[in-house]
């Protein structure tokens, strides 16, 4: 999986904000991402996979692979709801 | 090709129906320089917009969709249209935003009516903003919404305030979270990633740099006098 093409991501204003190309997407105005968020992001830029997605959250925040996958999938889900990932 | 000075942007604009050149006239430059950009609109461009909107005239239809397109290639070189209108008190540009049909133009009558030509109009619905020697600054526009006010005028912006009606009348400043979506909300977007990019470059400037307020107002002197102190810092009294 990866992020679609068409997205802007941004500091502004001491915020990390996604923004798409396209204004009719369904987040017409913006997403903005917390760190976990962030770095999940960046990560799916090019093509990777959930699995890959939790060793490297739980590594980068030295938490457990558990809360890791759990924050890992929440993330995703969001991302699905908008229509942002390529699966 | 005729060429205007928009925002410090040379444009030329090719148009078929006078209505453009009329509309633009204020910015019209005789240069020898080159353009930073051409805009002309083709056929198929033009009966797309009179399908999606069948009460536009032929004229109305080209001159919206040149002013479509100066707007997303000035927003590339970094000169957003900020819908908000703007004016000007003593050399600073003080911007107000609200949704249309707020009451935008009746508070900035209302600041020319109480403090008289100290006041005086960048532009009552399109300026642009850009950042010039980092400084965010309002640049006037040939868009202006119905009333047609608008001068060919710059200055810094000191001031943006988001507008509500109210009972009463009261300034506030404005969370630090909603700083951000408040402020896009007013740019144009622009289809392209350059065009995004400087609009959220200069998003970000602004509410560095900017004073941003959101005043609850009805349509007394009372309402432009607290904005008006609060937002210039100038202690003037109405029966000046």
């Amino acid at each position: 999986m990866k992020i679609k093409n068409g997205f802007i991501i941004r500091e502004v204003a001491g915020s990390t904000v996604v923004v798409p190309l396209d204004p009719t997407h369904t987040f017409a105005s913006m997403l903005k991402l917390n760190g976990t968020g962030k770095f999940l992001w960046e990560r799916m830029l090019t093509e990777t996979d959930e699995d890959a997605l939790v060793s490297a959250l739980a590594e980068e925040y030295e938490i457990d692979m558990e809360t890791a996958r759990a924050d890992t999938d929440r993330f995703l889900a969001s991302l699905r709801s908008f229509g942002v990932l390529e699966e | 090709m005729p060429k205007y000075r928009i925002a410090e942007l040379l444009v030329e604009i090719e148009a078929r129906y006078p209505l453009t050149a009329s509309t633009c006239r204020d910015y019209l430059v005789e240069t020898e320089d080159v353009s930073d950009f051409r805009v002309s609109v083709d056929d198929s461009e033009l009966a797309d917009i009179m399908r999606e909107n069948p009460s536009f005239s032929s004229a109305y239809a080209e001159s919206f969709a040149i002013f479509r397109c100066v707007a997303n290639e000035a927003a590339s070189r970094g000169a957003i249209l900020f819908h908000a209108a703007v004016v000007e008190v003593d050399g600073a540009a003080y911007a107000f935003a609200a949704p249309s049909g707020t009451g935008k133009s009746t508070h900035i009558a209302l600041w020319r009516k109480c403090f008289g030509k100290r006041v005086n109009i960048i532009n009552g619905d399109k300026p642009f903003l850009r950042i010039k020697d980092g400084v965010v600054t309002a640049y006037g526009s040939p868009f202006c919404g119905k009333e047609g006010w608008q001068r060919n005028v710059s200055a810094p912006l000191k001031g943006l305030c988001f507008l509500s009606r109210g009972e009463q009348n009261e300034i506030l400043s404005v969370a630090q979270k909603e700083l951000l979506p408040r402020v896009f909300a007013q740019m144009l977007k622009p289809p392209t990633a350059q065009g995004v990019s400087e609009t959220l470059r200069l998003a970000d400037t602004l509410i560095k740099q900017v004073p941003i307020y959101h005043l609850f107002c009805n349509i007394s002197s009372e309402a432009a006098a607290l904005s008006f102190r609060t937002m210039t810092g100038i202690d003037i009294s109405l029966d000046q």
